[in-house]
């Protein structure tokens, strides 16, 4: 299980750089968008349907990598009320909630690439497979950040150092 | 949509993060009335197939920057210069920093970050009370996202089909106005002699300096709002300019952002971004439900109800928002509410920009408000105290906001006048 965790958190820490990078990568596009229209006097075709599919990228591995650094919005009506026990059940209840949600994003967007996959992108002619393929690769990789988690938490372990965002 | 509301309600009572929970009753409501859960990810996908939210990450980047970058302790800085010399002076120079700071900052959690750290904890040693510091800038921290650019109404503007432009040019005065409502309580409470002298850390040399950097970081806001209003570039394209000139004023001008911090803020901003990305996702997919089990019959029936008294919806709907308020966060009250209720507000004739604007300031009053407002965690956490410690203090403040949430309800101009000025 400590490889797995290792694993784990070595993807989610490539897949944090990685969207930091599509960040990056969507302001150097909208900059010379607006570079090119100005200065140049000739408009980029390709760069607002490009910041578009890459911040779908940047949501779904974003999503996961959140998940394992717990920094989704969550509103907790019932857990200041429980003991330690309780916790660690609602802990779990929430976790199996998400890898459900994960297992369902996950499946269905397989589908969707299949029956939608050769669509192409109306400027680009990009095939779309590798922009759904983004709900593909970030579903899988929220249902193993939150198996991890499961197993920890049955474990007995519970939020570790390597869960802490960087700052 | 029974089915929706108790998973729903359920799923967030249970503490399951409201992006995944509104995805997840989706899906048990879809599957509840036999429609194909490939709808799902259809909807997710549409939800983010959008140019204009793609400001929000490049405001929270710039936000990230500007903090990161120092540009924090020189609006402090130049806060203190206007108003420090009166009585309770720092408790002004609070609030001016929040205007200012919200001038560059997308999210009322950024102000709370950058001046809850300085205020919080530099407060208490000029006699304030750390409630009292804290309760400031929490109050202060709705500003945040009312006064552009603003990162909710990006989000709401994608959601609700608004011009976001219009938006952030309307949000200008009631900013503004919620500013003036806590100098009110703070002019009080120095009337009664219960706020000390401030002590004044800017000497005359140093002060030339401080307003240019000031300057410098303010014509960050003046540039979007006219740089969007000109048609010079759209507001998408303006974050990413705004992401540039931070990034410029922290490495060359400021020189206080290393190569690490650059990576850092990029990686952190992408991570929020994803968070509240995957929330208008998974609002697309509840959004779906609801339109085909027939919210619209619903709300076309709701409208009728109020037909004459558009003033009476809005006062209904501000009730309202502020209960909701008391248990989800504003995003993603705003997201789920705004594309059914604006089209009524559209049948009772109300302005779109006046009636936008009742519902994200009371909305965003939901952050500062107990027993689950983000803004007061961050609060509690930063200034070491308990909610009750810092509510004793902060009500007072959240009344004076709400009287000019009211304001917003009875003087449309507020909201439009502006508008109206500045889009003829």
């Amino acid at each position: 299980m400590d490889r797995l965790r290792d694993l784990t958190h070595r993807i989610v820490v490539v897949a944090d750089y990685a969207i930091g990078a599509l960040l990056a990568l969507l302001v150097v596009i909208n900059g010379a968008a607006v570079f090119q229209r100005y200065v140049m006097f000739d408009s980029i075709s390709w760069s607002e349907e490009a910041i578009r599919y890459f911040a779908v990228w940047l949501t779904f591995l974003g999503a996961a990598t959140a998940s394992w650094y717990l920094e989704h919005m969550d509103m907790d009506a019932i857990g200041e009320f429980l003991g330690s026990g309780g916790r660690r059940i609602q802990k779990l209840v929430i976790e199996v909630c998400v890898l459900g949600f994960a297992l369902i994003v996950a499946w269905q967007s397989v589908i969707y690439c299949w029956l939608n996959g050769r669509q192409t992108a109306p400027t680009s002619g990009m095939p779309m497979v590798w922009v759904y393929a983004a709900m593909v690769v970030g579903g899988l990789l929220l249902v193993l950040v939150t198996f991890v988690r499961i197993a920890d938490l049955l474990a007995g372990r519970d939020t570790g150092p390597e869960r802490s965002p960087p700052a | 949509m029974i089915v929706l509301a108790v998973v729903l309600v359920v799923l967030l009572a249970i503490g399951v993060p409201i992006g995944f929970a509104f995805g997840l009753s989706g899906a048990a409501a879809l599957w509840w009335t036999g429609m194909a859960q490939l709808n799902v990810v259809a909807k997710m996908f549409a939800g983010l197939d959008s140019f204009v939210l793609l400001a929000a990450p490049f405001y929270i980047l710039a936000g990230e920057l500007m903090t990161r970058g120092g540009i924090s302790e020189r609006l402090i800085h130049l806060s203190r210069i206007i108003v420090g010399r009166l009585r309770g002076g720092t408790a002004y120079a609070a609030v001016v920093s929040a205007i200012l700071f919200s001038g560059i900052s997308g999210t009322a959690i950024a102000d709370m970050a950058a001046l809850g750290q300085i205020f919080i904890n530099g407060m208490p040693r000029e006699g304030y009370s750390r409630a009292f510091a804290a309760a400031l800038v929490t109050a202060g921290s709705v500003i945040g996202p009312i006064i552009p650019p603003s990162v909710i109404m990006v989000l709401y503007a994608a959601v609700a089909d608004v011009s976001v432009l219009k938006l952030f040019v309307g949000g200008i005065v009631p900013g503004l106005v919620l500013g003036m409502s806590i100098a009110a309580v703070i002019f009080l409470k120095a009337l009664r002699g219960e706020l000390p002298r401030s002590e004044i850390t800017v000497s005359r040399a140093e002060a030339p300096g401080v307003i240019r950097d000031g300057l410098l970081v303010l014509s960050l806001p003046a540039f979007i709002i006219f740089g969007t209003l000109s048609g010079v570039f759209t507001p998408t394209e303006a974050g990413g300019i705004a992401v540039l000139y931070a990034l410029f004023l922290s490495v060359v001008v400021f020189r206080q952002m290393t190569a690490r911090d650059l990576v850092i803020s990029l990686r952190n901003a992408a991570r929020l971004t994803a968070a509240l990305f995957i929330l208008i996702a998974a609002v697309e997919v509840v959004n779906y439900v609801l339109i085909m089990e027939g919210i619209a019959e619903w709300t076309g029936q709701l409208a009728s109800l109020f037909k004459a008294q558009p003033t009476l919806f809005l006062l209904v709907c501000v009730v309202a928002f502020l209960i909701i308020g008391l248990a989800l966060d504003a995003g993603p009250a705003l997201l789920l509410l705004a594309p059914f209720l604006l089209p009524i507000s559209r049948q009772m004739g109300i302005d779109d920009i006046h009636f936008s604007m009742v519902m994200i300031v009371s909305c965003t009053l939901g952050l500062i408000s107990p027993p689950v407002g983000v803004c007061l965690f961050v609060a509690c956490k930063i200034g070491n105290i308990t909610q009750r410690q810092l509510w004793k203090e902060l009500w007072p403040f959240f009344t004076a906001e709400c009287v000019v949430v009211l304001l917003l309800v009875f003087f449309p101009v507020l909201s439009t006048g502006l508008v109206s000025l500045l889009f003829k």
